[in-house]
């Protein structure tokens, strides 16, 4: 999801807060005859006397187009994943700008780790998430793992990332993930 | 080690390099997504109703059209006391969809201590807290349950070790968890399970 589409998200709810507000307090003044003098009686003359006219029919069928396929463009923002496959690297010279293949060099980065005591297996990918281009690790550990020791470790693979990926704009998460119980495994090599 | 990412013939670096800097901390999906699913789905179900009643006023569709029978179905309505609870109920409505839009979204993850982004799930925490229970003497079985701010802890022993158990459980979670940058608080329970025969 797109911080365009969280921000969107984020005003629409409040849209639907401030809709029920009104409707509240309007059902409130109504009821109580506060502040506007509303009639006793309900009246939706004025608005079935639209429906009279002959524009109505297209516009009600342009309204409800747009509205479809605004709520399909919508709901189909939800659903868009944010791999980044393809990154650019800063080459020399005009021609030919280096291309790296994101996901490889995560991918690399993942095997680097997966080859700790403590690690049983490990994947990378890059994303793109809040706005920041991410390589994203995720590794599963053993519950004997020596957490600052892979802690360290992970530095190393980050430090060795932003040295062959050469972009200021990167950024890494590790997700480290327990599996398994309890019983100390020895690694049989 | 690093020469599995850089060409084979390039000094090492390593460690003179600084890392990736860290990423933002893991967030849940949070409930604006599942809401705004919802509110899409309805645009999506009113352009649906205004398609159809624009199809019934070109008489390209039969029946009656539907906003048509929602306006009457409004109309000639007295003021009631029904109203007061359906206005507090949209009040209150309204104020809990504000504090969604507007919160932001809980982590999802805890931070360990590291110049780049790594992090631990709550599942792993639980069962790091586990697994490290289970290990200290006299313990008979551990069990645990974690939140990013707090984990509990349950271990069974005889009724001679209680006290003992209970500072050793105590001491070893916290220990395990402390490459944590926050680590959470640990509360340990332990209950007997018979004396020794």
């Amino acid at each position: 999801m797109t911080r365009t589409t969280l921000s969107a998200d984020r005003i629409a709810t409040a849209v639907v807060a401030a809709i029920l507000a009104v409707v509240g307090l309007l059902a409130l003044m109504w009821r109580f005859g506060w502040v506007l003098d509303l009639p006793a009686r309900s009246s939706t003359t004025v608005v079935a006397d639209l429906e009279t006219h002959a524009w109505w029919p297209w516009a009600l069928g342009v309204a409800g187009v747009l509205l479809v396929l605004v709520g399909l463009r919508w709901l189909w923002a939800h659903l868009r994943t944010s791999g980044v496959s393809q990154l650019n690297l800063p080459g020399t010279g005009s021609e030919g700008r280096l291309r790296v293949n994101g996901k490889a060099a995560a991918s690399t980065a993942a095997d680097v780790l997966a080859d700790n005591p403590g690690v049983r297996s490990a994947r990378g990918r890059l994303t793109r998430d809040r706005g920041q281009l991410v390589v994203d690790l995720r590794a599963s550990l053993t519950p004997d793992v020596d957490l600052e020791d892979l802690a360290s470790v992970c530095d190393t693979v980050a430090a060795d990332l932003a040295h062959v990926l050469e972009r200021s704009d990167l950024y890494c998460r590790v997700h480290l993930s327990v599996t398994g119980s309890g019983a100390a495994t020895s690694r049989v090599q | 080690m690093s020469t599995a990412l850089q060409a084979a013939d390039e000094p090492q670096h390593g460690t003179d390099e600084t890392p990736l800097p860290r990423a933002k901390t893991p967030v849940t999906i949070g409930k604006v997504f599942g809401l705004s699913v919802l509110w899409s789905l309805l645009l999506i179900a009113l352009g649906v109703v205004a398609v159809r009643d624009a199809l019934v006023h070109a008489d390209l569709l039969d029946g009656r059209p539907w906003t048509q029978q929602a306006l009457d179905f409004l109309d000639g309505h007295t003021a009631g006391d029904w109203l007061v609870p359906v206005a507090v109920l949209c009040l209150l409505l309204a104020l809990w969809l504000l504090v969604v839009a507007v919160k932001p979204r809980p982590r999802s993850e805890a931070r360990l201590q590291a110049d780049t982004g790594v992090f631990l799930t709550k599942t792993s925490l639980r069962r790091l807290a586990t697994s490290a229970a289970g290990d200290v003497d006299g313990v008979d079985t551990a069990d645990a349950r974690a939140t990013l701010s707090r984990v509990r802890v349950t271990a069974t022993t005889t009724p001679d070790q209680v006290d003992a158990v209970q500072a050793g459980v105590q001491a070893a979670v916290t220990e395990r968890l402390a490459a944590l940058v926050q680590p959470p608080r640990v509360d340990v329970r332990v209950t007997t399970t018979g004396g020794t025969p």
